[in-house]
């Protein structure tokens, strides 16, 4: 599955990134690796933006739909 | 003389960089383009004792790869230019992941010292680090600081003066085999003339090794290109074969691991705190529908407090103006007139509405809301083909479109800034919603008023739209940091307020000023006649408007406060009278041309002081051919309605 599938409040670890070199070296620079524990804090209303937590480090994204689609998770 | 020392500050996104600059260089700080691009830095002045340091605040870059512009001409600042020391900025809580900058920046080989900053933050999150031990690590001064308190900037400084080196370079542990190709593409670096220490040059084999910098960039030498590309494939292949991954993730990797390792040893972790208040606002201030009437609140009391300290502000900067007008004629006079007119527009109209709006857009800045902003209107934008940045400059532009223009600064991508640019200038702004108010409230009607705002969204999201399809972008959307909250520092604040003020004190209000003086010589020698004249076909024939606002509209590019007074002269009758010397029609009409035709002069300044001439045409011809459009619809919707 991939972090576009996720529930709001679920535990996910980030298995890999897929996509194009820009957004992986982007993502992975930003701190989000492969790994990591997220979760998914908020979605915008609307087919909307997703509002993810790196619970890893702490850092918080705006992450598009497309973005999320990129980003392979597993259930904890 | 004593030697002036330049130091520059690098830093992710966040970590409280400019924060360290703001408190060092303050109210002196000054913006300057980076050679040939649109990506900004601000320098300024620190003294110390008896020593001057310039200091350089570069832009925030979470690593040194080529990627966007910012990162690509960071990288580029940080191996070719002239400077003597890096100033690294951590964000202590969030350790691991700024080492990750750090590793590389230590392998540029120039005298560094690291900042810890938000000590505070990491001591609320639990996070203790052993300061001595990362010192000992990384092999630089290591400095704790609270960069909003000035804590830290005496120890800094000392770190700077008693900095003795020597300079090491901090090489990445590659594992064996690719050590050899980097070595090798190291000396054939070196074979190209490339005038660097063997420590920039090793660096510069590794990024370009792991996919993160071009050859082209490095190299101009075709003849060494071949060579390197050779020891590229083969490296290439080693990597394939040994990881099976892509080299670029290879590097990555080993990186973020040798930052995490480093990171757990300097880390231990106290039991963490129940979460803050600041932190659980986010449930309530990013909420799907709670957040988006808490943004509603947000900016309608940003709005009204900013036009009530504006009206305010104004009737007292104004006031004196009014003494020095004169009433003799004569072109000295005229010419006088003209340029109290020109400087009245500017202390008395634009910055009471500008302090506090570049005041309180800071304050949103600092706490960290902008983003939060973002994030809830990049849905709606997104469908538009922009990102939720944009919105902040758009929403600025019903203040005063000139801030408007210098806010898409927040954006980071070339096209995203470009096309936002060209969309602000259709934000009507307090001089322009003057002109629909004033005119809807005596002739037209409230509903009138309303509903060309309501246009006015509309057209702003198709031409958006249309914009955003002739210049595709294959970007699948936003990737945006939301930092933690945090307490803005007043200090801080006013300087960011006055930078903005500044700018346009320099840039905006002198052609504001000389606006008016071709007015006032334009008005004395009766050259309105000949102008109307040549605009006849277009304002009688195209807008069906009296031939006599030619005038007005040409020069309201000027001046678009004037508008309304230029009217009143060319049409000879006061306000009030004007409803008998033009039909509601053409009332109409002109208030629809006026709300969209080209931006005033100081917003076609700002555009072109930001990108180029060619954006400042565009925008011209954008906005001039959708106020005809818009005007001609107007003229014959109004009828048959």
């Amino acid at each position: 599955m991939t972090l576009f599938d996720a529930q709001v409040g679920q535990r996910l670890r980030v298995v890999q990134i897929v996509g194009g070199r820009g957004v992986r070296s982007r993502l992975f620079s930003m701190g989000l690796n492969p790994g990591d524990i997220v979760r998914v804090l908020q979605i915008a209303p609307f087919r909307g933006t997703f509002f993810v937590e790196n619970m890893s480090n702490g850092s918080k994204f705006a992450l598009g739909r497309g973005i999320a689609r990129k980003i392979v998770v597993e259930y904890v | 003389m004593s030697k002036k020392n330049t130091i520059v500050l690098v830093g992710q996104p966040n970590c409280g960089k400019s924060t360290l600059f703001n408190h060092l260089v303050g109210f002196k700080s000054r913006i300057s383009n980076l050679p040939g691009t649109t990506v900004q830095l601000e320098k300024g002045e620190f003294k110390r004792k008896d020593r001057v340091y310039e200091i350089i605040d570069l832009p925030g870059i979470y690593s040194l790869t080529q990627g966007d512009e910012a990162e690509n001409k960071t990288l580029e600042f940080l191996l070719n230019e002239e400077y003597d020391f890096i100033v690294n900025i951590l964000d202590a809580s969030m350790l691991s992941r700024g080492l990750e900058l750090t590793l590389q920046l230590l392998k540029i080989g120039k005298p560094m010292v690291v900042v810890l900053n938000m000590m505070d933050e990491a001591k609320r999150k639990g996070i203790i680090i052993d300061v001595k031990k990362l010192e000992k690590l990384l092999k630089v001064p290591v400095i704790p600081a609270i960069a909003s308190r000035g804590v830290g900037i005496k120890e800094l400084f000392e770190a700077i003066e008693n900095f003795k080196g020597p300079v090491l370079c901090f090489l990445e542990d590659l594992p064996g085999n690719l050590r050899k190709e980097a070595d090798k593409l190291t000396d054939v670096l070196k074979d190209c003339n490339l005038n660097r220490r063997h420590c920039a040059l090793y660096f510069l084999a590794t990024k370009i090794l792991g996919g993160e910098l071009s050859l082209d960039t490095v190299i101009k030498d075709k003849g060494c290109r071949e060579k390197a590309n050779m020891i590229i494939k083969e490296a290439r292949e080693l990597f394939l074969k040994e990881f099976s991954m892509e080299p670029e993730d290879v590097i990555h990797a080993l990186r973020h691991h040798t930052a995490m390792t480093l990171a757990e040893k300097v880390v231990t972790f106290k039991r963490k705190r129940s979460l803050s208040f600041l932190e659980k606002i986010d449930s309530v201030v990013m909420h799907p529908v709670f957040g988006y009437l808490i943004m509603a609140i947000v900016y309608l009391g940003f709005f009204y407090l900013t036009f009530k300290i504006g009206g305010y502000l104004e009737d007292y900067f104004t006031k004196p103006f009014e003494l020095l007008y004169t009433q003799k004629t004569g072109l000295i006079y005229s010419l006088w007139n003209a340029t109290v007119d020109g400087l009245s527009g500017g202390i008395g109209i634009v910055f009471p509405y500008l302090l506090p709006l570049m005041f309180f857009i800071s304050i949103l800045e600092d706490i960290g809301y902008i983003p939060r902003a973002a994030y809830l209107m990049d849905t709606l934008m997104h469908r538009f083909g922009l990102h939720g940045k944009s919105v902040v400059p758009l929403l600025l532009g019903y203040g005063c479109n000139v801030p408007a223009i210098t806010a898409t600064r927040i954006i980071e991508e070339e096209r995203n800034r470009v096309l936002t640019a060209l969309l602000v200038p259709f934000i009507p702004c307090s001089a322009r919603l003057t002109v629909l108010l004033a005119i809807s409230d005596k002739f037209l009607g409230p509903l009138f008023a309303i509903g060309v705002l309501f246009l006015n969204i509309i057209v702003v999201g198709i031409v958006g739209k249309i914009l955003t399809l002739i210049k595709k972008e294959d970007s699948p959307g936003i990737v945006l940091e939301i930092p933690s909250y945090k307490i803005p520092s007043m200090k801080i604040t006013l300087a960011k307020t006055w930078l903005h003020v500044k700018e346009f004190i320099f840039v905006a209000w002198p052609m504001l000023i000389a606006g008016s003086i071709v007015l006032g010589l334009i008005q004395f020698y009766g050259i309105e006649q000949i102008i109307n004249e040549i605009l006849y076909p277009f304002t009688r024939g195209l807008l069906g408007l009296p031939s006599k606002v030619g005038v007005t509209l040409l020069f309201g590019i000027l001046r678009k406060e004037l508008t309304l007074i230029m009217l009143q002269t060319a049409m000879g009758t006061p306000l009030s009278q004007i409803g008998n010397v033009m039909t509601h029609v053409q009332l109409a009409t002109f208030t629809v041309f006026t709300i969209f035709y080209i931006p005033c002069i100081a917003t076609l300044a700002a555009i072109y002081k930001e990108f180029n001439k060619k954006i400042m045409f565009y925008s011209i011809l954008l906005s001039t051919f959708v106020a005809t459009v818009l005007a001609i619809t107007t003229r014959f919707l109004y009828l048959w309605l």
